[in-house]
């Protein structure tokens, strides 16, 4: 398992453009670096033995499902919870003792948590006129964050008069007037609409580039996570289960769980028979020839073999027909996904293959009842240790917490 | 009243003359809303007309005989009298402000920091409040008294001195007010302060608020409903309290109520105590009217944004 991947690894960032106050590019220090930290609430470990580290200017996410310590983790840094042991650091700087208020971080909290009885204008200032910044200066710069997030006409409303995605702006605007050095967002985008939070996220990453500041969000949306972020922490019961970039996280799950969690797999359970170049992989179904196993793993081992719905296809030529791995299966269920179909099959046996396949390609004999080949290559094939609880956790809840 | 107006007009279902009963239902469903009115009317209105009526009329001492006079306002508003209504305003604010400061702390405690002991607490508050607000005021009858515990503890203190002769003076009775009062005071701050959104608060202090100043600049204007609706369900009844200076203020501790009671029931004197009433009546109406805007909202605490 990658436990620490450093900041050498972050993917290359949008230029920082001008607006960045002082681009660190001279210090070395990471933007947030927390070192072991563990966290128990009475019985319960919520945190156990985290270790990141946040490159400066980073876009990193924490992925993972309710309860698995992601909002914790996120609320360690920004000084509302205190790890039981490890240390926090926020540019280099160790913070543990301090509270959120003397912190140079700040969060975008889930239910936006603006003060209702402050106007727009107010809200975004209040970062300011804590520090002690006079008025108009205050009104001026958090009018400039009003037209960053695009919000400018509305500085004179009240909170109560905004639509949750405005709201979600003013919050993004006041987060940002202070210009922290890292930028905490609990799932922000949770309780906007579908068409809403597509739009927020590309929002956000063009802010992100904007201001240069560090972005760390909070997600149990996978699809969120891999489409916005540099790189992903995957959590489970408080614990880091991958760190990555998003080609890593959904190309090369580091466990089993993780493969699950993001994207979804089909599993074939069975046992390893040959390793070498490829694995040979004995099924019930099939002999599997798979391209990747897990370090640990050899011959004679039980274990699951894991492909990707896109990476299954239906066998229409005989030249796809003779691939090295096909199963023949039942087909169950046609979901239609708009430009892709997702086709749930079953093998006479009852492993489920899951398909996802271009609806153009479909034919008419690709039906309910129909008995069709799906077809994948050795290389979309991985080889993890079999794990008992996978398959409770397999549909992850959503319920924000 | 949705069902009147979707009964009568509704094509279709039959004529009018058809339904007999129909009609009986639809006068009954009409005439509904009027009940709350009758009652109304019965059991305030026409009380407090009596007593505006009386207020113009002329006293015979033990009857009242209808007229147009100012004169019972007249007496009412100079000499002794309009001492008392004058100390009795500022009694109530001052016993209001007591209670206001007693009561803000421990509401907020209450509301954001009890944790699991908060139901208990609350309880704790509220028992007494349950319980017959004579005794309780009686029993600082026998706390204040000379020789009694008060004494014992401020002398132990050294706040104190010798014997405490509290009882029978404005000191008995402002204690006994904001003891008295203290429930309602803090009910609905408590109410306030435990609606405000934690993340909220979390909020000010991440954008660099301490304690003090999130406090100042997000908790109390959140709340705010909240505490001047406190005031004014402390302050209005105090206005007429007759119990707790009656009690421990003896001759000197008499307020407004007091002052009605005794023209009521003693010197009989029906349209003078009539005319004390409308007095407390009007300046009750005047802190409602001041407060009605300083209120609003209450039930919008921790709802929007």
């Amino acid at each position: 398992m990658t436990t620490i991947t450093g900041t050498g690894s972050a993917p290359a960032q949008a230029p920082t453009p001008a607006l960045a106050e002082s681009p660190d590019a001279s210090t070395a220090a990471p933007a947030v670096r927390l070192r072991n930290i563990t966290k128990h609430y009475g019985e319960v470990v919520a945190l156990n033995d985290i270790s990141l580290e946040v490159g400066v200017g980073e876009f990193l996410s924490i992925l993972g499902p309710s309860g698995s310590g992601k909002t914790t983790t996120m609320r360690m840094i920004g000084g509302f919870e205190q790890p039981d042991t490890g240390t926090v650091e926020i540019a280099g700087q160790n913070v543990g003792h301090l509270p959120p208020y003397r912190r140079d971080v700040n969060t975008v909290f889930q239910s936006y948590a603006l003060f209702p009885h402050m106007t727009v204008l107010d809200n975004v200032a209040y970062g300011l006129r804590m520090k002690g910044v006079g008025k108009k200066q205050r009104h001026g710069q958090a009018a400039e964050m009003l037209e960053l997030v695009q919000l400018a006409g509305h500085a004179g409303r009240h909170p109560g008069q905004l639509s949750g995605g405005m709201k979600q702006r003013v919050a993004l605007a006041r987060a940002l007037v202070n210009r922290p050095s890292v930028l905490l967002l609990d799932e922000p985008l949770g309780a906007l609409d579908r068409k809403l939070r597509e739009e927020m996220q590309i929002e956000l990453r063009r802010i992100q580039s904007t201001v240069g500041v560090t972005f760390v969000y909070v997600t149990h949306d996978q699809e969120e996570a891999l489409s916005m972020s540099d790189r992903v922490v995957v959590m489970r019961s408080g614990e880091i289960e991958q760190i990555g970039t998003t080609g890593d996280v959904y190309d090369h799950p580091a466990t089993l769980w993780v493969s699950d969690f993001v994207g979804g797999s089909s599993h074939v359970a069975g046992r390893i028979t040959s390793a070498g170049q490829t694995f040979g992989f004995e099924t019930d179904v099939a002999r599997i020839e798979a391209c990747w196993a897990s370090p640990g793993l050899g011959v004679g081992d039980h274990a699951v073999a894991v492909v990707r719905p896109e990476h299954i296809g239906l066998a229409t030529t005989p030249e796809e027909a003779t691939a090295a791995n096909k199963v023949t299966v039942t087909v169950e269920e046609i979901l239609n996904m708009g430009s892709q179909a997702k086709i749930v099959a079953r093998t006479p046996g009852g492993t489920e293959f899951v398909a996802s396949v271009t609806r153009t390609r479909l034919d008419a004999a690709v039906r309910p009842g129909a008995q069709v080949t799906m077809f994948f290559k050795p290389l979309a094939v991985r080889i993890y240790a079999s794990e008992p609880s996978t398959v409770n956790q397999r549909q992850p809840e959503v319920a924000p917490q | 009243m949705s069902t009147i107006a979707s009964s009568a007009p509704r094509p279709g279902v039959g004529s009018r003359s058809a339904r007999p009963f129909g009609l009986i239902v639809t006068g009954i469903e009409r005439l509904t809303p009027l009940l709350p009115l009758a009652w109304l009317g019965v059991f305030f209105v026409a009380p407090l007309g009596f007593t505006v009526v009386y207020a113009f009329a002329n006293s015979t001492f033990g009857g009242v005989q209808l007229a147009f006079t100012f004169t019972n306002f007249q007496q009412a508003l100079s000499g002794f009298y309009l001492h008392i209504f004058l100390h009795t305003l500022v009694f109530a604010a001052m016993g209001t402000a007591g209670a206001l400061i007693v009561g803000m702390p421990l509401a907020y405690v209450l509301g954001r920091k009890a944790g699991r002991y908060r139901t208990v607490l609350a309880v704790a508050v509220l028992i007494p409040f349950w319980t017959s607000f004579l005794l309780r005021t009686l029993s600082w009858e026998t706390l204040l008294a000379a020789g009694g515990p008060v004494q014992a503890v401020l002398n132990f203190l050294g706040l104190h001195s010798g014997s405490l002769g509290w009882i029978d003076t404005n000191k008995a009775v402002a204690i006994g007010l904001v003891y008295g009062y203290l429930p309602l005071m803090v009910v609905p701050l408590f109410v306030s302060f435990d609606r405000i959104p934690a993340e909220v608060l979390e909020a000010s202090k991440d954008l660099g608020a301490n304690r003090i100043k999130t406090f100042l600049h997000v908790t109390l204007p959140i709340a705010r409903p909240g505490v001047f609706t406190a005031i004014l369900l402390t302050f209005v009844p105090m206005t007429g309290e007759f119990v707790i200076p009656a009690l421990l203020g003896g001759d000197k501790g008499v307020l407004m109520g007091g002052l009605i009671y005794n023209q009521y029931l003693g010197a009989a004197n029906y349209p003078l105590g009539s005319a004390m009433a409308v007095l407390v009546m009007l300046v009750i109406g005047v802190v409602l009217i001041a407060f009605s805007r300083l209120t609003r909202g209450f039930d919008q605490i921790g709802v929007a944004a």
